[in-house]
């Protein structure tokens, strides 16, 4: 049918009828993903209005009145601003640690042959069969007992390493000929030259990525700082968040609705931007070559 | 031999030294926190499971498997045990089922593409916590799932609709990463072999079932035990839409370990819990990988 159809029609208006089609199928597409976004939008249109709406039986998508009320609320009285800087203190201490610790341990891998190299890599892969979960009231007692509840050091020390982080450069920097390494040792570069002069910069592309998903994950994590933060002041975002909405802000939940928005802005902007990064990461490390 | 020949190979065998202690050097830091931070407690936890401490996790006395069986005697957690695989299954496959239309939806890369993509793997930017704020605006009796289909129940205070209110928030958070993992595996689908199937006279849903689905067998596969598993483990929807009610229907495992040990102090039944939560991970593993042997196609 449809073949004899485009036979009698001229290709012009094929041509036009195709692009219609498409135009059409974008249309659908990008529908389809402002459903998916709903969520998101109701988070920020909901806030955005006075709290006699927000209890109304029969909501409107957009607020009848708009209001930055709880917004003002938000920044004044609950402690965001630090909430989201700690986050940021917490995702740098562990990113650095991912970089430090993960770059060592994957050279290790790829550019030495040293005995026990096999055992080492079966430990890190066996480890990443221990979920997180099963470990962790072992690991708060720790932190407990350590003294650490509420710093960053007890936020921080037990992610300090991952998996993820090693495999994500391991599978780089396989990939870099061995050619290099060895004119380099004739030029009478040591490893460690070598590794912070050469391999360093030329691995950007692959820390960029490391770097993307180590923000999102740790932003966005919480049962550890749900375990070792008390104080109001040690707080990730997320925590903070929890426990706006459970306490006694709950009553006018625009104040809620507000805070939600902001602390989500940082992850959109960082994932927006970094998308090709962080799915080149995401491939590649789980992948465990 | 003369000096300079010695100091020469003094250097060599200085040289060759280093390099043997180098690669330790630089592997013990992870070493040394895995082992400190993994498997340490890994044991500790195995160790408490099978004791009785006390609100601080000192160790009091050895019980062997009590914990167990007192746990096993307690219908709640029979209870929490269903509601744990019945979340799992939901959200196994249910993201499954919306990244697979999103991610097929989008494999053709047309001009633009980027902009619906963009909007369908956003969700995995948000935060559980932060998409609990706007589900639990959605939910609720005046909330806007009532406002479209004119009903005035609190979903999330119902027995029956709680855990898949829940469920589908969960859902909501997931779908971003498996639809990229998806559009991956269906993006490295061969043109020729769908080009082919075209001239034979395939449609577009046989050539959907017969050829992008076995090719990106692996992904779907990877995508449907990378849900089960973190279904296992997360619990913050959980916790912020309906604290593990109405009446323990949304209470799963790891919500209960961390109830148990943190607002009860009662480590030993939080650790037995905890073993009992590495032995069905442990376990779903060992199916993935049976089945992955036998079902996907490389």
């Amino acid at each position: 049918m449809s073949t004899s159809n485009s036979l009698l029609a001229s290709p012009s208006k094929q041509h036009m009828k195709r692009r219609a089609k498409a135009v059409l199928a974008f249309i659908f597409k990008v529908g389809l993903g402002l459903v998916i976004l709903f969520p998101v939008f109701v988070m920020a249109s909901w806030s955005l209005r006075p709290d006699a709406e927000l209890v109304q039986y029969g909501a409107t998508l957009f607020p009848k009145t708009w209001t930055l009320e709880y917004y003002k609320w938000a920044f004044e009285n609950l402690n965001l601003i630090r909430y989201i800087m700690n986050s940021f203190i917490q995702f740098f201490i562990i990113f650095a640690g991912h970089v430090i610790l993960s770059s060592l341990a994957a050279y290790a891998f790829v550019f030495f042959k040293f005995k026990g190299a096999a055992l080492i890599f079966t430990m890190i892969l066996v480890a990443q069969v221990i979920p997180g979960e099963v470990t962790v009231i072992a690991n708060y007692i720790t932190i407990q007992k350590l003294g650490l509840i509420d710093t960053f050091a007890g936020l921080t020390l037990p992610s300090l390493v991952s998996g993820m982080s090693i495999f994500m450069l391991r599978q780089y920097f396989l990939t870099i000929p061995k050619e290099l390494k060895e004119a380099s040792e004739l030029d009478g570069c040591g490893d460690v030259r070598f590794l912070l002069k050469i391999l360093l910069p030329i691995s950007v592309p692959t820390y960029a990525s490391l770097a993307i998903y180590d923000f999102i994950g740790v932003y966005n994590s919480w049962f550890w700082p749900l375990l070792v933060t008390n104080s109001d002041d040690m707080r990730t975002v997320q925590i903070g968040l929890a426990q706006a909405m459970g306490g006694q802000v709950y009553d006018e939940y625009g104040r809620v609705l507000a805070a939600a928005t902001v602390a989500v802005i940082p992850t959109i902007v960082v994932f927006v931007i970094g998308q090709e990064y962080l799915i080149r990461g995401m491939v590649s490390g789980s992948v465990k070559g | 031999m003369n000096e300079q020949q010695m100091l020469h190979l003094q250097a060599v065998k200085k040289k060759k030294r280093r390099k043997k202690v180098l690669p330790y050097l630089f592997i013990l830091p992870t070493v040394l926190m895995y082992c400190s931070w993994c498997y340490f407690p890994f044991i500790k936890s195995i160790v408490l499971s099978m004791t009785v401490s006390n609100a601080r996790g000192e160790i009091k006395k050895w019980v062997w498997f009590d914990n167990f069986i007192r746990l096993f005697q307690d219908e709640k957690t029979w209870k929490i045990l269903g509601n744990t695989f019945k979340f799992a299954l939901m959200l196994g496959i249910g993201t499954l089922m919306v990244s697979m239309i999103l991610s097929l939806l989008s494999v053709e890369k047309v001009r633009f593409c980027r902009v619906y993509q963009t909007m369908y793997a956003l969700p995995m930017a948000v935060a559980s916590v932060a998409a609990s704020v706007a589900f639990k605006q959605i939910y609720k009796a005046e909330g806007l799932l009532n406002a479209v289909i004119g009903g005035e129940t609190n979903w999330l205070l119902q027995e029956n609709t709680a855990i898949w209110a829940v469920a589908v928030a969960s859902i909501w958070c997931a779908v971003g990463s498996s639809f990229l993992f998806l559009l991956v595996g269906f993006r490295n689908v061969p043109l020729d072999l769908l080009e082919s199937s075209k001239m034979d006279g395939a449609n577009g849903l046989q050539r959907i079932l017969k050829i992008m689905l076995p090719c990106a067998s692996p992904q779907i596969f990877f995508v449907i035990f990378l849900n089960i598993n973190s279904s296992f483990k997360s619990f913050a929807m959980i916790r912020q839409l309906t604290g593990g009610g109405p009446n323990n229907s949304t209470m799963v495992l790891t919500y209960e370990i961390y109830s148990q040990a943190i607002l009860h102090g009662r480590f030993e039944t939080a650790c037995a819990e905890a073993m009992m939560l590495c032995l069905i991970i442990v376990i779903f593993q060992r199916i993935q990988f049976r089945l992955e042997n036998k079902l996907v196609v490389y």
